[in-house]
């Protein structure tokens, strides 16, 4: 099964990236590729909205790994929302992710990102 | 030349060659080569559904098999050898759980006895196929390995009881 993969600026700095499919030893590598073009944009936050993704395997955790290092490293965000019961199971196992990475729905995590905007904001200029 | 049509339909199912299988049992080869486990996936899982087995074991399973096969053509064999070789991989249900049984000619390595990654390193620092055998090691509910005439012999076994397995999404 493929792998299927929309991107779209939800709002200013904020990418969602939709999974669908199979995120395997063969399909990683799209993954991958699409992320970098991301990456190469000014990004804040990347949400990764995970409820068509079916099957995770380990080649295709490390490219969420990387992408949640990378985030990490342009102090931006790594959201992932509404990942299928046995995803979310397997993403535990490998301890991959922080928990706190990982949403209940979209809301909070839309909620999580703005109130990390207006703490970005407030932080510019004024001291603290 | 006279063929008897007995003999060799019973020849098929003993050998477990394509077109004739035993409704409970899958045995195939697949080359160690990266996308030849794709193939080697839906041929399990189609096999798993017709058994009637629920989502969270076909889910376990098929992940094992892939994590077994990656493994194996990544790293069993000399750089360009891999191709060359064949893969068997054996599902069959048996009282109580679902056997898998992945055979290689590749060289030694037991899952059981290779040290769990640090999971509180880097991931992608992690030793070799470390991730994969982590996975593995929590997908199935029985994983035994022996070495025998130069071939290791994967047994995973997974309960066929999904209030007693350890993988679970309860």
């Amino acid at each position: 099964m493929p792998l299927t993969i929309t991107t779209k600026e939800q709002k200013p700095g904020l990418i969602e990236v939709a999974l669908g499919g199979r995120l395997d030893t063969e399909t990683y590598p799209q993954l991958e590729k699409k992320l970098a073009e991301v990456f190469a944009g000014q990004v804040r936050a990347v949400r990764f909205e995970m409820s068509l993704l079916d099957y995770i395997s380990s080649m295709g955790i490390r490219v969420l790994f990387k992408a949640f290092k990378t985030l990490k490293g342009k102090k931006a965000m790594f959201l992932m929302v509404n990942p299928q019961p046995q995803i979310k199971k397997v993403l535990e196992i490998a301890q991959a992710l922080p928990p706190e990475a990982v949403f209940a729905s979209v809301q909070e995590a839309d909620a999580y990102f703005d109130a990390m905007q207006k703490k970005a904001l407030g932080q510019g200029g004024d001291d603290v | 030349m006279d063929y008897d049509p007995a003999v060799i339909s019973k020849g098929a199912a003993v050998t477990g060659h394509a077109g004739e299988e035993n409704l409970d049992r899958l045995h195939f080869t697949v080359p160690a080569r990266l996308d030849a486990v794709d193939g080697a996936n839906v041929r399990l899982e189609a096999f798993l559904e017709g058994l009637g087995a629920d989502g969270e074991l076909v889910y376990a399973a098929v992940l094992a098999l892939e994590e077994i096969l990656t493994n194996v053509a990544k790293y069993a064999f000399p750089e360009g050898e891999a191709e060359r070789h064949q893969i068997s991989v054996e599902a069959e249900r048996i009282p109580g759980s679902l056997r898998l049984r992945i055979t290689d000619d590749g060289r030694e390595f037991d899952p059981l006895t290779a040290p769990p990654p640090p999971l509180e390193d880097d991931i992608e620092d992690r030793p070799i196929g470390g991730l994969g055998v982590h996975l593995l090691r929590n997908l199935a509910d029985d994983l035994r390995y022996r070495r025998s005439e130069g071939r290791n012999v994967l047994t995973l076994l997974f309960s066929l009881d999904p209030t007693n397995r350890r993988f679970t999404c309860r």
